[in-house]
């Protein structure tokens, strides 16, 4: 199990409830499918997904990046139990999506950049050392369903 | 070889005339070495590293820092050319400095998030796509002549 300081959890907090679900899950998921284009398999039903302006503009995409986040918010939330938070949410990844682990962690860095740019040198060096720690017991817990 | 487009030159030659050196090169190496503490292991040289202030405040690291930054500046004059460019650097890395070439790619990751910050929502999603790019080549550079 991680463990995880009064400070990383303050620090986690902290973070998390400067972002704005709606503005920020509306964002990190374009930035995946532009930086990282070979993601766009796994949304054939999304549409238009074609020109970095059709991505930007797509309605799904946004909800798609506002759900993930919504669901990020779980793990703020049991930090000390993400991998039985995140089990069914990784057998569902592996099993019926057949999600690349990989991927998880290229949103992961995604969502780390969005942040960046949204608080700026707010995130300081330390934070940005704990949020990552966060987010790569995330990705382990997505992956842990994975055989 | 890696192909460029013409708006993609654009883009990195942009970002890096509106970079202040001095600023964003301390800041990059600061950062990778207070979130991958590891790499402070090539810094012994460089005296107080014991914690984030003291790497944050240390002269040595910053001058390092602004020197790794000017050194990204071959790479910009030489887009198409970036392999030959670094291939000697790369031999110093490797047999002399023999640093792991997992690392250029760290501190690359701690660069993309230093500009971010900077940039803040002039970071799109193209922008970091290409930065990366070019980060990528810099970095494949670097790791060529390791054997």
């Amino acid at each position: 199990m991680v463990k995880w300081t009064e400070l990383e959890r303050s620090t986690v907090n902290a973070i998390w409830e400067k972002i704005d679900i709606d503005e920020i899950g509306s964002q990190i998921w374009a930035r995946v499918l532009i930086v990282y284009p070979w993601t766009e398999r796994y949304f054939g039903s999304f549409g238009d997904l074609f020109t970095i302006t059709a991505i930007l503009k797509n309605d799904k995409v946004a909800a798609h990046g506002r759900m993930v986040l919504k669901a990020l918010d779980k793990a703020v939330n049991n930090m000390d139990n993400m991998k039985r938070t995140y089990a069914a949410l990784s057998r569902l990844h592996f099993q019926k999506l057949e999600v690349d682990p990989d991927s998880f962690r290229l949103l992961a860095d995604c969502i780390t950049i969005t942040i960046a740019c949204k608080l700026k040198s707010a995130l300081s060096p330390q934070s940005q050392a704990i949020w990552q720690k966060f987010l790569s017991a995330v990705v382990d817990a997505m992956s842990s369903q994975y055989r | 070889m890696v192909e460029w487009s013409e708006t993609e030159r654009s883009i990195i030659t942009n970002i890096f005339s509106n970079l202040d050196y001095n600023d964003i090169g301390p800041k990059a190496l600061v950062r990778c070495l207070i979130v991958y503490p590891w790499t402070q292991r090539y810094f012994a040289s460089f005296g107080n590293l014991y914690n984030a202030e003291a790497i944050s405040n240390n002269p040595q690291v910053a001058a390092h820092g602004i020197r790794v930054l000017h050194g990204l500046d071959r790479a910009l004059k030489n887009m198409d050319n970036i392999k030959a460019t670094y291939a000697e650097l790369s031999v110093l890395h490797s047999e002399k400095l023999h640093v792991d070439p997992d690392n250029f790619k760290l501190l690359s990751d701690c660069l993309t998030i230093v500009v971010a910050g900077k940039m803040g929502s002039a970071f799109t999603p193209e922008i970091q796509a290409t930065f990366q790019k070019f980060l990528a080549v810099v970095v494949s550079a670097l790791g060529r002549q390791y054997h």
